[in-house]
């Protein structure tokens, strides 16, 4: 088996600045991801054999994306890509997968750096071909040039629907409608925390301009409640929001589309320090579960590290800080820089965090989804969307006396297919919560077990005899 | 669809050549996954499910909700918006768990 002093899982914004700052430590850090390229979610490059003829089309992310990998590549880093982290063993041993094979990976020190992913709440028809998410919509425009649809509408909540509508009208899409659940006079409460995000402004209106341009308008306090189709998508049902987000009857309409992009914020990973028995606290519209960190990114484990949205969402700056952080601190763990040098190194980057943190406070607020909108997930609707488990399947469960997600996943296989309760988790929590009457921090989440992403048992067994 | 570049032309895509998807010819380029090159084809049904069979398609995308579910060159559940699509390469939209050997 082979050893590192430090292991960084994730190559978006908090990993490799994790894998810059601990490199500047003499370190050379083994930064694993299983994208063909680094860049994480949020600077996902296109691919390799894509020639960009006109950088300046691809806007503000693209190039500070292109400034971060740039310091990456210079950086002292082993990027290990296309490799997937299957489990996580004592003593700090990583389970790896590329290629069909199987391999072990034991560190000193740990960074996780596991990022986020939509957040879809269950409706009837949501598991239709074209129905998609937010982000697996934006993949689409931004790494592979590609349309999800002809006639495309998008539903969600929160600051990312503006870039993923953005780049599509960008990139020519026929956008039918803009659906943002909130409204505007919710947020005039909160708008002090904007004084001072110059940079987010300025985001925006580049966000903004495109949609001025192809006149496309954003519908608030609306939401796409049903999509129907025989085969695919072939048209969706949306409805007007009251103030807690419930539809309202009678404001139904029929709206004829063939592609669908929906996302109310984010979930995070934490499938690999729930391996490490990290301590977790949940916060509402941060991401639900969310690894507890202090001020130096440590988690409630020696010498594991966690930065970025695995610790509560916060964006792509935050996530940069945090990761800076937390290399410094994974060095002064691995006694490379002493502790008064890695106090000195994170203070600039704990300033920016005490800068910054106000604006996703405001975000998570504002865009957290209200109780009201989860009603529409219907009886029939499938919830679990690997095992096919629907929302009546669950309650029946839980009035036969699961009182937590263990319970429910026991009784209906939710949360134990392919993709290990990642998308089912927070629809199942917030299920059990409001059959209970409970808080869903209260409802636990799903248990973390290897294996938490597919290998083969072949890969498996040649890793066992030491083929790999 | 792929996005069609007009007269400003952003970005130039790889060396196109074909792959196989159930049985058709399909165009492709280098370093588009198996989902585009399936989405642009207008195959919108990368799996049927299980117990319900029921149509499923591409849906985060990033390789998180394994929906995307493909056979390639007999191996099944593989992740179609993860994988690149390879000259010469064989792929079947997958019924269930897909029958052939376990990726």
């Amino acid at each position: 088996m082979r050893g590192v002093a430090l292991a960084i899982v994730g190559a978006g914004p908090a990993g490799l600045s994790a894998a810059i700052a601990a490199s500047k430590c003499g370190l050379r850090p083994v930064v694993i991801d299983e994208n063909p390229a680094p860049g994480g979610q949020i600077f996902r490059q296109l691919p390799r054999e894509f020639q960009v003829e006109l950088p300046e089309a691809l806007g503000l992310t693209y190039e500070k994306g292109q400034k971060l990998l740039a310091r990456a590549y210079d950086a002292n880093i082993e990027l290990k890509l296309g490799t997937t982290v299957w489990g996580l063993f004592d003593p700090l041993t990583l389970g790896l997968e590329c290629d069909g094979k199987a391999e072990s990976l034991q560190c000193g020190a740990l960074v996780l750096a596991t990022g986020g992913y939509d957040r879809a709440i269950p409706f009837p028809g949501w598991t239709l071909p074209g129905v998609m998410t937010l982000g697996g919509a934006q993949t689409l425009v931004k790494s592979q040039r590609m349309l999800p649809g002809k006639k495309i509408i998008l539903s969600g909540s929160g600051p990312f629907l503006l870039p993923v509508t953005s780049q599509l009208v960008e990139a020519g899409a026929n956008i039918v409608a803009i659906l943002e659940a909130s409204k505007p006079m919710g947020w005039l409460p909160r708008v002090s925390a904007l004084w001072g995000q110059w940079d987010r402004f300025r985001e925006g209106w580049d966000y903004l301009k495109p949609l001025l341009k192809a006149r496309v308008g954003v519908r608030f306090g609306q939401a796409v409640i049903e999509a129907w189709g025989k085969e695919k998508v072939e048209g969706v049902v949306t409805a007007s929001l009251d103030d807690n987000w419930r539809p309202i009857a009678g404001t139904e309409r029929t709206i004829l589309v063939d592609a669908v992009a929906v996302g109310y914020g984010f979930s995070v990973n934490t499938q690999l320090s729930r391996l490490c028995r990290c301590e977790h606290q949940f916060r509402k519209g941060y991401g639900g579960w969310t690894v507890k960190v202090d001020s130096r990114q440590a988690t409630s484990v020696a010498k594991v590290f966690a930065a970025g949205e695995t610790t509560g969402i916060g964006g792509s700056d935050i996530a940069a800080a945090e990761g800076s952080i937390a290399g410094y601190s994974a060095a002064e763990a691995l006694e490379m820089i002493s502790e008064s040098e890695a106090r000195a190194r994170r203070a600039p980057y704990l300033e920016r965090l005490r800068k910054l943190r106000p604006f996703a406070r405001m975000m998570a607020d504002l865009f957290s989804p209200r109780d009201g909108l989860f009603d529409i997930t219907s009886r029939e609707t499938v919830v679990c969307r690997c095992e096919e488990v629907t929302a009546t399947q669950i309650h029946e469960a839980i009035d036969n006396g699961a009182s937590d997600l263990t319970g429910v996943k026991s009784r209906t296989r939710a949360g134990m297919g392919m993709c290990q309760g990642r998308v089912c988790g927070a629809s199942v929590a917030t299920l059990v919560a409001r059959r209970t009457g409970r808080w869903q921090g209260e409802v636990g989440a799903f248990s973390g077990r290897p294996i938490v992403k597919p290998v083969s048992m072949g890969a498996l067994a040649k890793m066992g005899r030491g083929e790999s | 669809m792929r996005i069609k570049e007009g007269t400003r032309q952003v970005v130039r895509r790889g060396e196109g050549f074909e792959i196989e998807v159930d049985g058709i010819p399909r165009q492709a380029f280098e370093g588009e996954t198996v989902a585009s090159v399936m989405l642009a084809s207008r195959t919108r049904t990368l799996r049927k499910t299980r117990k319900a069979e029921e149509p499923r398609g591409l849906f985060c995308g990033i390789g998180v909700c394994y929906d995307c579910l493909v056979v390639v060159d007999g191996r099944a559940n593989v992740r179609a918006c993860m994988i690149r699509a390879t000259l010469g390469m064989s792929v079947q939209t997958q019924v269930g768990i897909g029958g052939g050997e376990e990726a």
